[in-house]
């Protein structure tokens, strides 16, 4: 079930499934047909918000959005709406991106920050794929690290209202994130301003944001950590939901630990 | 009636094995069988390319001998199917090259400019240059063109309109003025070179099926160039047009159509049906081989109208001979052609009818034979057949170049 928060610029909108101290989680670009595995292994220590982000799922994109740093400035708005303590929070893929702009801009709301196989930073080595040369069935394959993933987590085809929903999704990626493709070049330099505790998480075989950018976020942000899951492509939350899960229960475990010493 | 001559100018010596092949050494979104965006230009054959386009600048020339009345050139990007990188260049080589002929542009895609006063500086030199023999085309550009110039689709077109309206006025507003656009901003517009063509250069919109492109057009009683069309979806399209121009306020006729037909004559039916299989190369898709996301990249246009476009683009692969059988592909003798020719007058009643003559590999002692046939001998039937159903252009009744000319117009009628 959706709720909506209502801001100035339009609605956000958000589902809450578990139990627990609240953690907040954005999304990937690509959205999975069914219900997130990683969601509910989360769900099983934590009351997890996960946020519709501007332009995706019902969360509507305002037409004057722009870029990414718009678009993390209306999803801390809507972290603000949610009236939650300091929180853990959680971005995928280009969620990732989104999280760490939000993070840059007001660390008050965010007690820990976890990216797993962030966009957002320019690697040293390689380079993010580009999503327009790739179908959207194409785009979604390439984020499995085991091709048979892909037809456990879509299906044999996929069908017209997801390829839609994929369609929309793409469309709000395009128009905050067409140029430079999938990264900002300001964005490494903005994140020296972050200064809650900060883990990085990596698929060893993402083919869509080369797991060596796990050395450019480290050298961007010295004191975060970084763990690399085996067997892992871009989309950990699905090929590895339960250890994804686990390093971050551990994380936010070990940060809450350290401060309560 | 405008008669024009045309050619994608394709790039037709490039190794076709290399493309239905895939390569080690490919990028991995690449199918076999691509042939635009990423078919590497590896396989771009210099010396073979510079033969060509001097090939096409004598064809050109032959064009404005034999009779025609323009010659439409076009420009696309990342694939063998056309090597016009720049409408202007090729219109400057023309501009250069003849005397008499209209240059058709179809044309400038407008969102690729980052700057357009720089554009219309360029068209301004080129109606200088010519004497006024510019009809500026104006478009979105497809898919490809957006992906190879890094033009972001979603706002595809509102830049379009927005380019297209700081053009009108850098064109018939005095300077200096500032822009602050959406998507342009411009400090000081106060281009120091105006067309010679008052209030500006015709313009002309091409395009296949998109609504929102064909009511564009009419809403500012710009002629639509129907880009090889089925019969049904030209009468459509042009049924569309006709509701529009009504809504804006005129009556559309003749001088408001253009039809872009795919015709190949030569002095036997057999040499004629074996040249237009080169409207089939590619697959008979003649904007080349490429993904439909290239094609068609998200955000272009809506969802719907996308899988729709995809939809008419896949009816170009269908065989010759059903081609030849709809007439979407006219092939034969000057005596053969011309009836075929009458019939889509007779249905569609265009005032602007581009020749599409030569494709692929056709040769250019072919592609002159074919060019001195149609002046020879087509030029002067489709004339005669143009006269009886009364399929005037847009200069044969002195059509204002826009509604809003129209409007300006002292006592003005017609549109």
């Amino acid at each position: 079930m959706k709720h909506i928060l209502e801001l100035a610029t339009g609605p956000v909108a958000y589902s809450a499934q578990g139990e627990g101290p609240a953690v907040i989680v954005l999304h990937r670009d690509v959205v999975s047909p069914g219900d997130s595995p990683f969601l509910a292994a989360l769900a099983q220590h934590y009351e997890v918000y996960a946020i519709d982000l501007p332009g995706f799922g019902a969360s509507p994109r305002p037409a004057w959005l722009r870029n990414v740093t718009q678009l993390a400035t209306l999803t801390l708005h809507g972290i603000k709406a949610l009236d939650l303590p300091p929180c853990p929070l959680i971005g995928l893929g280009f969620g990732g991106w989104v999280a760490a702009d939000v993070a840059t801009q007001d660390n008050s709301l965010v007690s820990e920050l976890v990216l797993v196989s962030p966009w957002g930073v320019k690697p040293t080595n390689g380079e993010i794929a580009d999503f327009v040369l790739y179908s959207l069935e194409e785009w979604a394959s390439l984020g499995f690290h085991d091709p048979s993933n892909y037809v456990t987590y879509c299906g044999d085809g996929i069908e017209p209202d997801v390829l839609r929903k994929w369609d929309d999704a793409r469309e709000t990626v395009s128009a905050v994130a067409w140029k430079p493709i999938g990264h900002s070049r300001q964005l490494a330099a903005m994140l020296s301003l972050i200064s809650v505790p900060t883990q990085v998480v990596w698929g060893s075989d993402d083919a869509i944001v080369p797991p060596g950018c796990a050395r450019d976020w480290a050298t961007a942000m010295p004191t975060a950590t970084t763990v690399v899951i085996n067997e892992a492509g871009h989309q950990v939350d699905l090929e590895a939901p339960v250890r994804l899960s686990e390093i971050v229960h551990g994380f936010i475990n070990s940060t809450q630990t350290l401060e309560v010493k | 009636m405008l008669l024009s001559y045309f050619t994608e100018q394709p790039m037709s010596a490039y190794p076709e094995q290399a493309a239905v092949n895939l390569s080690p050494d490919d990028h991995p979104a690449r199918h076999a069988g691509d042939t635009i965006v990423l078919f590497s230009n590896k396989h771009f054959d210099r010396a073979e390319a510079s033969r060509l386009y001097q090939e096409r600048m004598v064809e050109y020339r032959a064009v404005e001998e034999v009779g025609f009345d323009a010659i439409m050139v076009n420009e696309h990007h990342g694939g063998p199917y056309c090597m016009n990188a720049r409408c202007n260049i090729t219109s400057a080589a023309l501009v250069a090259i003849t005397e008499r002929v209209k240059i058709l542009q179809a044309g400038n895609p407008l969102p690729l400019w980052d700057n357009p006063i720089q554009l219309a500086e360029e068209i301004a030199m080129l109606d200088l240059m010519s004497g006024g023999r510019i009809i500026a085309g104006m478009i979105r550009g497809g898919g490809p063109e957006q992906i190879i110039n890094d033009v972001n689709p979603v706002y595809n077109r509102d830049r379009f309109e927005e380019a297209h309206e700081l053009i009108i006025k850098a064109w018939t507003t005095p300077g200096p003025f500032r822009w602050d656009g959406e998507h342009y901003q411009v400090r000081v517009v106060n281009p120091w070179v105006l067309p010679l063509s008052e209030p500006h250069p015709r313009i002309l919109v091409p395009g296949v099926s998109s609504p929102e492109t064909i009511a564009f057009a009419a809403r500012h009683a710009y002629p639509f160039l129907g880009l090889n069309t089925t019969l049904e979806a030209t009468k459509k399209m042009w049924s569309y047009y006709h509701e529009v121009a009504a809504e804006a306020g005129y009556e559309s006729g003749p001088q408001h159509r253009g039809y872009l037909m795919r015709i190949h004559v030569a002095e036997t039916e057999e040499k004629a049906i074996r040249n237009a299989e080169e409207f089939m190369w590619m697959l008979g898709e003649f904007t080349g081989i490429g993904r439909p996301h290239w094609v068609a990249p998200t955000g272009y246009s809506g969802f719907d109208s996308r899988m729709a476009r995809l939809k008419n683009i896949k009816n170009f692969s269908v065989s010759l001979k059903t081609q030849l059988e709809a007439g979407t592909i006219i092939a034969g003798t000057p005596e053969q052609v011309i009836p075929k020719i009458k019939m889509w007058l007779e249905e569609t009643r265009p005032g602007i009818l581009v020749f599409h003559a030569n494709e692929g590999k056709v040769d250019h002692q072919s592609s002159m034979s074919c060019i001195r046939l149609m002046g020879e001998e087509v030029l002067p039937a489709v004339r005669e057949i143009g006269k009886e159903l009364e399929l005037v252009g847009p200069d044969e009744v002195d059509a204002p170049v826009s509604l809003a000319h129209a409007r300006s117009r002292v006592g003005a009628q017609q549109v």
